[in-house]
């Protein structure tokens, strides 16, 4: 269970402040797994931050009842000069006991096979190495909930079918929190929506509600809810749209995704969205 | 199909140990938890300098190895006629070069583990004063060993090397380097919070090497600067060893463990004083 209360946050930018967002409150169940939706810059990857006690807010407070994952597949505390196993040894050796540490990288070693790869230097990985090995190693703990930042989707068809599926293991037992922009994975495992728009927080307990919210404000200039009026508006909205014209292309590449009921209202959606352009 | 299967079995033995990781790391007590984290650290750092220079470990100590005999080599052609000195000069000159670049090292370096480390933050458990315990220690060991390598190395020419007190040695050289933690972990805060340190303390660092007693004893300078120079931890620690490798070299009556011991204590103090208001903000970005 993670309680919030009151979050607020916000950066200093050139002397400038700026709030991300102010007093959310929200309180997110055991066997809840949460969307957090909205555009490029409403604050999801910060908010995935704070919940996973990586940042500090300015303000409020945050109970965390279990274990939250760093965010999945982050690279970033890779040392470029290490080989992924010994990159591995150093995470392992913070999160398990010592004598657990080799089997955890043997899971991973099998689990990305990148073959001799795996004693050379982390930074002579192609994207796809990188992303094989950072996810293999979030897999291979066992958190209570898992904060998942825009998984990219790496390697072939084989794997993604792997990762998929180890996913899905991990979500029979664990909770999920995550941000994707390509809102078909949601629906594998996200029960609810979070929306971040202006500073604050929706919640609706239907994906599918959230989804519809976050594509209406995607369309429509985000403060005035008619009709659009002025030209500054005008262009706001066009550049909102554009990260998801992408939609459709991603949806095509993904490949073989078991069949959903909530998988219908989803392509509805899109085809209308192609229909508008 | 045929590759499937060894993930399967590797499946088995990780699933079956899951309760053991499950009450995982958050059960523990902090202090196991921060010795974890302090360990991977050392693990991370030690790998990464290893990584980073050719032949190994060997090539770790060798830099460090060079600016000594560099030194060593000078100083001996220019101390040989006033060779009075109750010490051997390559212990004299050893100590004093290790000790200082001991402090030096876990300063500037504490001052850039912030940096240096960000990215590792997101593993919730590592803080950023575990970053700084663990290159202190790292240095700690090295120059240990590069001291324990000079030892031996002028025990193989000379023949014989006496230490006269072990426990000294010992003890001042553990003494500065928690002096040098506290110091450390003051700067690591005060680098973040004003960027601007990062560039000054290396130039204010200079000439301590000149007033640590690096390249002189204590006693040969005139009694009445002695006062001014006395306060340095530093050159108590040095004093203190070379007094440690041979009873012969006098020390002066301002320098004394206890002396160095209340630094230690001191900076420490301070070190974890300032830390410790500061945490949120070395974790905020």
């Amino acid at each position: 269970m993670i309680k919030v209360d009151g979050l607020t946050k916000s950066y200093v930018h050139k002397g400038k402040r700026v709030t991300v967002f102010k007093d959310l409150s929200f309180q997110i169940e055991k066997g809840e797994s949460i969307a957090l939706l909205g555009r490029n810059g409403a604050g999801k990857t910060t908010l995935l931050r704070l919940l996973g006690g990586i940042d500090v807010p300015d303000r409020g407070t945050i109970e965390r009842n279990g274990s939250i994952s760093w965010p999945v597949g982050l690279t970033g505390g890779f040392q470029g000069s290490l080989s992924a196993r010994e990159n591995l040894t150093f995470v392992s050796k913070i999160y398990t006991p010592s004598e657990y540490v080799k089997e955890k990288i043997r899971y991973v070693e099998e689990f990305a096979e990148i073959g001799e790869y795996f004693d050379r230097p982390f930074k002579t990985y192609s994207s796809g190495m990188r992303s094989r090995v950072a996810f293999g190693l979030s897999m291979a703990f066992d958190f209570d909930v898992y904060l998942m930042d825009e998984i990219s989707s790496a390697g072939d068809e084989r794997f993604r079918a792997k990762s998929r599926k180890i996913l899905q293991e991990k979500h029979e037992k664990a909770d999920f929190i995550m941000v994707d922009h390509n809102l078909l994975g949601l629906n594998f495992y996200c029960n609810r929506a979070f929306l971040l728009h202006e500073g604050d927080l929706l919640q609706f307990d239907s994906l599918q509600e959230g989804i519809e919210m976050h594509k209406k404000l995607l369309r429509d200039p985000p403060s005035s809810k008619g009709n659009k009026q002025a030209g500054k508006v005008n262009s706001v909205s066009l550049e909102e749209v554009e990260p998801d014209v992408k939609l459709p292309q991603s949806t095509a590449k993904a490949p073989t995704t078991p069949p959903r009921p909530s998988n219908r209202a989803q392509s509805s959606v899109t085809t209308k969205r192609r229909g508008r352009k | 199909m045929s590759r499937e299967q060894p993930m399967g079995k590797t499946d088995e033995p990780i699933k079956a140990s899951t309760a053991a990781y499950r009450q995982g790391i958050q059960s523990l007590a902090p202090w196991r938890i921060q010795l974890r984290v302090v360990d991977a650290l050392v693990y991370r750092e030690l790998k990464t300098r290893v990584s980073q220079v050719k032949f190994g470990f060997l090539g770790v100590l060798i830099q460090p190895l060079l600016v000594l005999s560099v030194f060593l080599l000078l100083f001996s052609f220019l101390r040989v006629r006033g060779g009075d000195l109750p010490l051997d000069i390559g212990l004299f000159l050893g100590s004093g070069i290790v000790l200082f670049t001991l402090f030096t090292e876990i300063a500037l370096r504490s001052l850039n583990a912030m940096d240096a480390n960000e990215a590792l933050f997101f593993y919730r458990p590592v803080k950023p004063v575990d970053t700084v315990i663990a290159r202190a220690i790292v240095e700690s060991g090295l120059y240990a060993l590069i001291m324990i390598i000079i030892v031996c190395g002028i025990w193989a020419i000379r023949e014989e090397v006496i230490i006269s007190s072990l426990a000294q040695v010992v003890a001042s050289f553990i003494l500065l380097a928690l002096t040098s933690l506290g110091v450390g972990l003051a700067l690591a805060v005060a680098g973040h919070r004003y960027p601007v340190i990062k560039q000054i303390v290396p130039i204010f660092i200079r000439p301590l090497w000149f007033t640590s007693g690096v390249f002189f004893s204590f006693r040969g300078i005139p009694q009445q600067f002695r006062p001014f120079l006395s306060w340095n931890p530093i050159l108590q620690a040095i004093e203190l060893t070379r007094n440690a490798f041979s009873q012969a070299y006098v020390l002066d009556p301002s320098i004394s463990m206890g002396y160095l011991a209340y630094c230690s204590l001191i900076s420490l103090a301070f070190g974890l004083g300032v830390y410790m208001n500061n945490e949120k903000l070395l974790l905020k970005r």
